[in-house]
């Protein structure tokens, strides 16, 4: 089962935020994952008490079968950071610096554990993928 | 023109009924003056208003019964036509407050100034002045361009230090405004400053010290002294309010040595305390740990007053030298504010990682935050952490939540 660093939405409606958080993938590839998850399923060696083995086709991409379905806002393994997509507005500046200001986005992570989750094989989304990018040069 | 409801003619409601029974129609209600605004206005209702011939002593145009005339109204219009009079036009310089009436009676020529109370019945309200053009352009000059610090200003003007805040980013927006070429309310603003109280700039700075527009060193309320707390304590021991704040949050009293320190040098504390704010002893564990309540000596937005003051009846000879020792300690703690704000700026910083991609319209600032046990705590939940909590109920639409800003960002 893939471990994945993706975004996990909270906050109302028109304030977004996001978690970025670790957490077991919703979609496995099934020559890889799957069959292998559906292997030790069938045995009923690793189950959660009470839970039937699950593997739905995802008609939107064929080639992924959903095998263990973990909610998008469901409890993660760990949250590494949050991302506030809303660009805030920067303040305390004088009118020559305001002219030239950028509007800003907030974002929160913890390098290492990134760095740690990653090393262990974690795969972000295409969302984190691009936030971590931005601090590649100081994660090393 | 006579008021319009629902585009109907309407009599004016102010306009006393002239039955023959009444005694007011017979003092004759005389305003001949054409200056005279509002009643001028009145006097010619009279023919809109009643369209019915004149025998059938109503001011109501449309209905044939008898209006009856209180006996409360017609006291109203007895007054206003005799010493009520003098309200509606007001003395520049004076408030025109019904209170005012038995004063100006006894001095007709007394400019009436400073705080009083515009409601007779209610003697808890109290018309508090208001800054004055001068004094308010002055506070703005002396803080943006002289450079004079706002604590410093605030004392020698008298006013509160958020007020001297307020003060300056209004006169700056008046001015960009002015610059921008908005229309400002001049007429308006000079009518209400001519009728209310407000604080004059005067000539000397002593006489500014010894008039101040309000207390400037109220103490604040802390939530942590709302709780209403028996503390038995012996008869020998000296409770001082150190004592009293280390009750209010729950620390262990302090030893004899320190009560008798604190006893040879109370500003000494007092200015160790804002020199070395991170030196506060902290009480409770892990999330639960908050710096101990100082006591009211410290929290009180001039702490270095009570100093001087106390210098002031030990050497009442010594003026330039208690003025010095006062400009030196305002110095002292001004720097030790700059030192603090720089270092917490500085502190911000080193965490702060700011990328700017060349294709973005977005500058990310990227904060570094901790996941650890420390941060999490043991049921995951620390406030610490970064992120939303999971299992915790959002508490946003629960009674009492405030959701106005509470401070202001420009």
């Amino acid at each position: 089962m893939v471990v994945r660093i993706r975004l996990s939405r909270f906050g109302n409606r028109h304030q977004t935020f996001y978690n970025i958080v670790v957490s077991q993938a919703r979609y496995g590839s099934p020559c890889v994952h799957g069959l292998r998850l559906w292997l030790d399923w069938s045995s009923e060696a690793c189950l959660p008490e009470g839970r039937q083995p699950s593997m739905k086709r995802n008609w939107a991409d064929p080639k992924l079968v959903e095998v263990y379905r973990s909610a998008r806002d469901s409890k993660p393994l760990e949250v590494i950071g949050t991302f506030n997509p809303y660009p805030q507005r920067p303040t305390n500046l004088s009118d020559e610096e305001a002219r030239n200001a950028r509007p800003y986005k907030d974002i929160s992570l913890d390098k290492s554990r990134a760095k740690y989750w990653l090393g262990v094989g974690a795969q972000p989304s295409d969302t984190v993928w691009r936030i971590l990018s931005l601090v590649r040069s100081e994660m090393g | 023109m006579p008021r319009r409801i629902h585009s109907q003619i309407v009599p004016n409601s102010l306009l006393p009924c002239r039955s023959s029974s009444s005694p007011a129609s017979s003092s004759g209600i005389a305003f001949s003056s054409p200056s005279c605004g509002l009643l001028h206005n009145l006097s010619y209702s009279r023919p809109f208003a009643s369209p019915l011939p004149a025998n059938s002593q109503t001011s109501r145009p449309f209905s044939s019964t008898q209006t009856a005339q209180t006996r409360l109204r017609q006291d109203m219009f007895a007054w206003l036509s005799s010493e009520g009079a003098e309200f509606k036009n007001h003395v520049p310089g004076s408030t025109n407050y019904i209170s005012d009436v038995k004063a100006r009676a006894k001095y007709p020529d007394m400019v009436l100034r400073g705080p009083s109370r515009p409601f007779p019945l209610n003697p808890n309200f109290v018309s508090e002045s208001v800054l004055s053009e001068e004094l308010r352009n002055e506070i703005y000059e002396r803080v943006v361009v002289k450079k004079q610090s706002v604590r410093a200003v605030s004392v020698e003007m008298g006013v509160d230090m958020r007020r001297v805040a307020a003060v300056c980013r209004l006169v700056e927006m008046e001015k960009r405004w002015r610059q921008q070429g908005k229309p400002l309310a001049l007429p308006y603003a000079r009518a209400v400053h001519e009728m209310i109280p407000t604080t004059p700039l005067y000539e000397k700075p002593s006489d500014q010290r010894n008039n101040p527009h309000e207390s400037i060193n109220d103490l604040p309320v802390h939530r942590l002294t709302d709780a209403q707390i028996f503390y038995p304590v012996s008869e020998s021991r000296h409770f001082t309010r150190v004592d009293a704040s280390r009750v209010f949050s729950a620390a262990p009293a302090t030893t004899r040595e320190q009560d008798a320190k604190q006893a040879a040098d109370p500003s000494e504390i007092v200015n160790n305390i804002n020199r070395h704010s991170s030196s506060i002893e902290t009480v409770g564990k892990g999330d639960e740990e908050q710096p101990i309540l100082q006591s009211a000596d410290v929290r009180i937005p001039h702490p270095y007053l009570i100093a001087h003051e106390r210098r002031r009846m030990a050497n009442p000879q010594e003026h330039r030298e208690n003025r010095k020792a006062y400009e030196e300690r305002l110095k002292e703690v001004e720097a030790a504010e700059e030192e603090h704000k720089r270092y917490a700026r500085e502190r911000r910083e080193r965490r702060l990682t700011r990328v700017q991609p060349e294709d973005s319209r977005f500058e990310f600032r990227i904060k570094d935050v901790v996941v650890s046990k420390e941060t999490t705590g043991p049921d995951g939940r620390g406030a610490r952490a970064p992120g939303r909590r999971y299992g915790v109920p959002s508490s946003d639409r629960k009674k009492g939540q405030v959701k106005i800003p509470t401070k202001v960002e420009v």
